[in-house]
């Protein structure tokens, strides 16, 4: 008798428990389109996951009726909310749903590892949304496993599309794995802002289309024998040499046959010759001549350059290996990707062209170098007509005007035609653990030989994986 | 005496039916969140994309083993409960036989042994980190002391860190079934062996140590299934990359599903499930064959 009452109780708490489980569940269930409806303000016109069959099943239906791009994003991004609406105005009868995360300061990492997660998931399960921004995806891990159209052949297939419209250096260059899987909107410059006043007066010539690290380190030396400033480059050894390992990626790093060789006496040098640059004080923040930066925009090309110590900064492009061709380094931003399991591909990439084109609207001032010619060089005129740019209120300038020089401008379209190497937008774990490991060699506590052993026994499990 | 039998199968059914309706919900629950996922991903393992992928017979667990990592990741696991599960047990072990005796501040000792299973990880985790740190107190000490400090969690001595947290962590629940398993044993027996003349230690073999095998089995098994669960800690202690012999399967496991190799990801957690029930059923067969023995 007491054994069955047992029996009663204990499966009435696994129906709890079950039902418990289930319950909250349905909570999360319940909470979804919740959170999407209070995404839903006016203008943005955000769908949820639970209208995404209609795109699906929008593809089957005849002609003339309404299709639906998903696009998501991890930022609300205004300048999305603007194409959307500029291209719902010209095409009646698509519909561009934009898809982003309402977060804040506080719970930006959290929401960022949760938007990877679900999208990763979503993208694996061969839903997900038509288009994606990539920024913020592990992009090479979504080409291996094929979720995503080269773009390439959406441009071959295209007769309208004119790739001299657009700045094909980014372009080529932007690919990975072999195909175009993220085009990107829009690009920043990376490099190195110079006092070239300074550095003509030490009597140093730099020629940064073509200057190695070796010869980075050599004008060094010079910079500081024969030059007032006190340093060569503001920044830390540890990123210095992070940069320097990113150059020479190909000679550390063999992908293909799963071997590092961070143990070589290449490596131990190279953390040897940091060092020296710190200890020589060629690495330090009193006074640099050079200061690594990234270029956003036109706009901040004109301000940025003015933030500095120096009246007449220069822009240069990083160092980077004899191997390597001349060029200078961007950064894609705005990279978007399409589904492969997309039924609206061909709307989804018409969507993409128009997000390129002149019709969007552009300020020299916003964030992003276009990656359309003519609205670069339209912004230009723009930028040349307003005559002169507010600098950040919370800047050195601190919101004094900086005025547009036609010289300095003519500099950047070089810069900007010539910007061959990308940066990841996102670290390689390689990078994160080189950082990491070099840290204790740098602040003296450890030894290069052990710090290289280290990152080589690291870097080979990430690469055997 | 027909009639008692046809009652009894009659009774036999209606019982059955009682425990499966019974059963049913925690099958369902058990079959939704763990057995069907579980087959799904067994079959992924042998398909070359995810969802709809083509059949590629063996080339995933090929591609597996062929991995350095993995290798590297299943020979530090099985080090780790090689040297984890049996420290574990003779330190519970001896821990509960002395607290079985009457001792002073024996309940209170008791409840301290437990605690370490209630305390949340993640807050413990922090203070561990705070401690061996190459920048922590334990090497600040080393310091003062005027010695060499040691790197505890990026060398040799960061699996001795991890067996160490794994016998603090499971102390406590390994004691409690140990205490059990002693009080269930007859005083009489020690008694009459006492009589016998038998010493502390042919008591300990003739008597403790038989009488408590069923216990041991199960303690054994709990514990090797507990090794394979300290991921946990050490993801929180040193990362997803961390040094070379503490990057347990778990390790390679999560950075696989960060990397979407669903694939790669669930030939290993197959390989690995394969490997834990053969484990499990091995031990299971000795202890029956022993059970036997014994009556």
């Amino acid at each position: 008798m007491r054994t069955k009452w047992i029996g009663i109780l204990m499966s009435f708490m696994l129906i709890f428990a079950l039902a418990a489980c289930s319950g909250s569940n349905g909570a999360g269930k319940g909470g979804q389109p919740a959170n999407t409806s209070g995404n839903n303000q006016p203008g943005s016109g955000n769908g949820g996951g639970v209208d995404k069959p209609q795109s699906g099943s929008g593809s089957s239906t005849p002609k003339g009726e309404k299709k639906t791009v998903v696009f998501s994003t991890f930022w609300k991004d205004e300048k999305f909310a603007e194409a959307k609406k500029r291209y719902e105005a010209l095409h009646p009868n698509i519909e561009i749903k934009l898809e982003y995360i309402d977060t804040d300061n506080e719970h930006v990492e959290a929401d960022l590892e949760k938007f990877a997660t679900t999208t990763n998931t979503a993208m694996l399960a061969g839903k997900g949304p038509d288009l994606l921004e990539m920024d913020k995806l592990p992009i090479d891990s979504y080409v291996k496993n094929g979720l995503l159209v080269d773009l390439e052949t959406m441009i071959e297939r295209d007769q309208e599309f004119k790739r001299g419209d657009y700045f094909t250096n980014i372009l080529d260059n932007a690919k990975v794995g072999g195909g175009l899987y993220g085009m990107p909107l829009s690009f920043f410059l990376m490099g190195f802002a110079g006092d070239a006043d300074a550095i003509a007066k030490a009597g140093v010539q730099v020629d940064d289309k073509s200057w190695s690290w070796a010869d980075f380190a050599q004008i060094g030396n010079k910079l500081m024998k024969d030059g007032e400033f006190s340093n060569v480059i503001w920044t830390t050894p540890g990123s210095l040499l992070t940069m320097m390992v990113t150059d020479h990626y190909a000679s550390f790093v063999d992908v293909k046959n799963k071997k590092a060789s961070f143990d070589s006496a290449a490596f131990i040098a190279m953390m040897e010759q940091v060092k020296k640059m710190k200890e020589d004080g060629v690495i330090g923040e009193g006074r640099p001549y050079f200061f690594p930066t990234q270029i956003n925009s036109a706009g901040d090309y004109v301000t940025t350059m003015q933030e500095y110590l120096s009246k007449n900064m220069h822009l240069y492009a990083k160092p980077h290996t004899k191997e390597t061709t001349p060029g200078g380094y961007f950064r894609s931003y705005r990279t978007i990707g399409l589904n492969a399991k997309s039924d609206v591909k061909q709307e989804a990439w018409d969507f993409i062209k128009f997000m390129m084109s002149e019709e969007m609207a552009y300020s020299p001032l916003s964030a992003g170098f276009p990656i359309n010619k003519n609205v670069y060089a339209k912004g230009l005129e723009e930028l040349k007509k307003m005559g002169s740019v507010k600098g950040h209120e919370d800047g050195a300038l601190k919101g004094a005007a900086v005025k547009v020089d036609e010289a300095r401008i003519e500099r950047l379209n070089g810069y900007v035609n010539g910007a061959i190497h990308p940066v990841a937008y996102q670290s390689d774990k390689i990078e994160e653990i080189v950082y990491q490991e070099t840290l204790a060699f740098f602040s003296g506590q450890k030894s290069a030989e052990a710090v290289a052993k280290l990152i080589q026994n690291k870097a080979t499990t990430y690469l055997n994986e | 005496m027909n009639k008692g039998k046809l009652q009894l199968q009659r009774w036999m059914r209606r019982d059955t039916a009682a425990a499966l309706l019974f059963l049913a919900p925690s099958v369902i629950g058990f079959g939704i969140f763990y057995a069907i996922p579980f087959l799904l991903g067994i079959y992924e393992s042998f398909t070359d994309r995810t969802m709809g992928g083509a059949f590629v017979g063996l080339d995933n667990y090929k591609e597996l083993l062929d991995s350095g990592s993995f290798r590297k990741a299943a020979g530090n696991t099985l080090l780790f409960t090689a040297v984890g599960v049996p420290l574990l047990i003779v330190t519970s072990l001896g821990l509960a036989m002395l607290l079985n005796r009457s001792l002073y501040f024996r309940n209170g000792l008791r409840t301290a042994f437990i605690i370490p299973l209630v305390v949340p990880v993640a807050s413990i985790v922090m203070i561990w980190q705070i401690f061996f740190d190459w920048n922590g107190t334990l090497n600040a000490w080393l310091n003062a002391l005027g010695k060499e400090r040691v790197d505890w969690l990026q060398s040799d001595w960061s699996m001795g860190i991890i067996v160490m947290m794994y016998v603090w962590k499971n102390i406590g629940y390994n004691m409690i079934l140990f205490l059990a398993g002693l009080q269930s044993i007859p005083k009489d027996y020690y008694e009459t062996a006492r009589i016998e003349g038998a010493g502390r230690l042919r008591q300990l073999f003739g008597i403790t140590l038989v009488y408590l095998t069923p216990t041991l089995f199960f303690v054994v098994l709990i514990s090797v299934i507990n090794s394979f669960k300290v991921f946990r800690e050490t993801y929180l202690l040193a990362g997803d990359y961390p040094y070379d012999r503490i990057y347990m399967l778990q390790h390679f496991m999560n950075n696989m599903f960060f990397a979407l190799d669903i694939q790669k990801l669930t030939a290993a957690a197959t390989l690995m499930v394969g490997c834990i029930v053969l484990l499990v059923s091995g031990m299971l067969r000795v202890e029956r064959r022993f059970r036997e023995d014994m009556e």
